[in-house]
């Protein structure tokens, strides 16, 4: 009897040691980690309104005329009119007379839209947009933009988020910022948001790579977010690159990558007024 | 009675004033005992008479005092409650003087217009409805990612995830501009010159230190009775 609990102590000692040594060497990390950037560029204008919002625009104005007071300006064209009026019968007194020759409440609408007509915007539709520079900041002024360039991953050349290795001395956020520098040049200005990572993006190793005992099963990119804010990229270092909108997002990376990559991107505003 | 003899011994005491002055400290020239012996009490001055004041009145001139302060408090107080006027709410001059003037003939709308309209603020809501539940999905989507990047962070190195779970001090103030309604047009020159800013500027009242007059209050005091006690030595 002594014996045999000796022996299941010792057999428990031996699971628990092996069980030991062996998360041992799970806690060594068998990833790369990768520290990947997001940089976007918020919209520069806003989008134009649906069918709907005109319609409910136009109406709030209306409802709006309809509850107000009349203008002191309005007040002052109908005087105007019962002035002309009285010119006309021949009843006039002086005074109105000299109020006459002052100027009248259309004459001061009519300059007043003068200037107004004189002035043009800018125009929403800019030369980027028309010859389709990808490059251009100034392209799609109300859609979000994301700041992608082109690698070689593996074999392929593929559109990426730019990313790089996280040094043993940087934390996420100096790696980031890093990259910034690197891949996008010292003149762009941009505003990180926050020291932790929006998202992540897992991809293992082909076949070949992982059964080198050596090497490690893949890596994990840790996107840290930023807005752009100012600068330009440096072409001269950086060829290959663009500004995507979301829709191009879809066309340009490679399915899994996009599909990571979409959950910590906010939506572009759409309206299908269909359903409603 | 009292007072006369006091007037007695203390002529007395001046026509001896030389031995006195021997005798307070115990010394006499004199080979015998002295018969009479002054101390230090009889030679003492009259005290002057102390006016006294009525305590009615007294009680009535500190009541006025704090009377005084409280109304000073009172008034300070009232002046620290008022509150910037807003020009854009006053209804201006003219529309009070004379309302009838600009009063606005009402439309008479249709029964269609009405419904239309009505139609029109249903689908407004279900519109707002949707944009309302597409912002919360989003939050929840950016909310998920984010923490599941944490925890794929903290699986690989417990060093990286404390480094990015600290706040970033710098991140506010966050100010965002835009979007706008049309881009900005580069180059601009400013037709009309420089924006000057004319809306005016509201001062709220000034209000003196409290604190402040009380401690002058008691400075004054300190110096008078100072001025006082260095009199009385002098």
């Amino acid at each position: 009897m002594f014996k045999n609990k000796l022996n299941i102590i010792n057999a428990v000692k031996n699971k628990i040691w092996t069980r030991y040594t062996s998360t041992s060497k799970v806690a060594k990390p068998e990833w790369d980690l990768l520290c990947g950037l997001c940089l976007e560029r918020k919209p520069v204008i806003s989008r134009p309104l649906s069918k709907l919002e005109s319609d409910f625009k136009q109406m709030l104005q209306e409802i709006e005329i309809e509850k107000s007071k009349k203008s002191q300006h309005e007040i002052r064209h109908e005087m105007d009119i019962k002035r002309l009026e009285g010119l006309k019968k021949g009843k006039l007194s002086t005074e109105d007379i000299e109020k006459i020759i002052g100027q009248t409440a259309t004459e001061v609408e009519d300059t007043g839209k003068k200037k107004l007509s004189a002035f043009v915007s800018a125009s929403k539709i800019t030369e980027a947009d028309k010859e389709n520079n990808m490059k251009s900041l100034d392209r799609k002024l109300d859609k979000h933009l994301l700041y992608l360039i082109k690698e070689n991953i593996g074999q392929n050349m593929l559109w990426i988020l730019p990313h790089d290795t996280v040094k043993k001395t940087e934390s996420l956020r100096i790696a980031a910022e890093r990259i910034l520098r690197e891949k996008c040049g010292v003149n762009i200005k941009a505003k990180f948001y926050g020291n932790a990572p929006c998202g992540v993006y897992k991809y293992k190793y082909p076949k070949i790579i992982r059964e080198d005992s050596n090497s490690k099963i893949g890596a994990k990119i840790f996107f840290m977010k930023a807005q752009y804010l100012n600068g330009q990229i440096e072409e001269s270092n950086i060829p290959n690159y663009i500004w995507a909108s979301r829709e191009e997002l879809s066309k340009q990376l490679t399915h899994s990558y996009y599909k990571a990559i979409n959950l910590f991107l906010i939506d572009d505003e759409y309206v299908n007024e269909e359903q409603i | 009675m009292f007072g006369i003899k006091n007037v007695i011994i203390n002529s007395l005491y001046r026509g001896l004033n030389f031995t006195n002055s021997l005798t307070a400290s115990g010394l006499s020239t004199f080979p015998q005992p002295l018969c009479i012996q002054f101390t230090s009490v009889l030679m003492a001055q009259p005290m002057k008479k102390k006016k006294k004041t009525d305590p009615n009145i007294l009680k009535l001139r500190t009541e006025r005092k704090r009377k005084r302060l409280w109304k000073e408090i009172k008034r300070l107080t009232k002046q620290q409650k008022q509150l910037k006027p807003l020009d854009e709410i006053e209804v201006p001059y003219h529309l009070s003087d004379e309302p009838e003037k600009y009063e606005r003939m009402k439309p008479i709308l249709s029964t269609e217009i009405l419904e239309e309209r009505a139609e029109l603020l249903r689908k407004w809501s279900v519109h707002k409805l949707r944009f309302h539940t597409k912002d919360l999905q989003i939050i929840d989507k950016l909310e998920a990612a984010q923490s599941h990047a944490l925890d794929e962070l903290k699986k690989e190195s417990s060093e990286l995830y404390e480094e990015a779970i600290k706040i970033d001090e710098t991140l506010l103030p966050f100010t965002a501009e835009g979007p706008t309604e049309t881009p900005p047009i580069k180059n601009y020159e400013i037709v009309d010159g420089e924006y000057i800013d004319v809306s005016r500027k509201w001062d709220p009242p000034k209000i003196p230190d409290l604190d402040k007059k009380v401690k002058q209050e008691m400075l004054k005091k300190i110096k008078e009775e100072a001025f006082k006690s260095e009199k009385k030595k002098n």
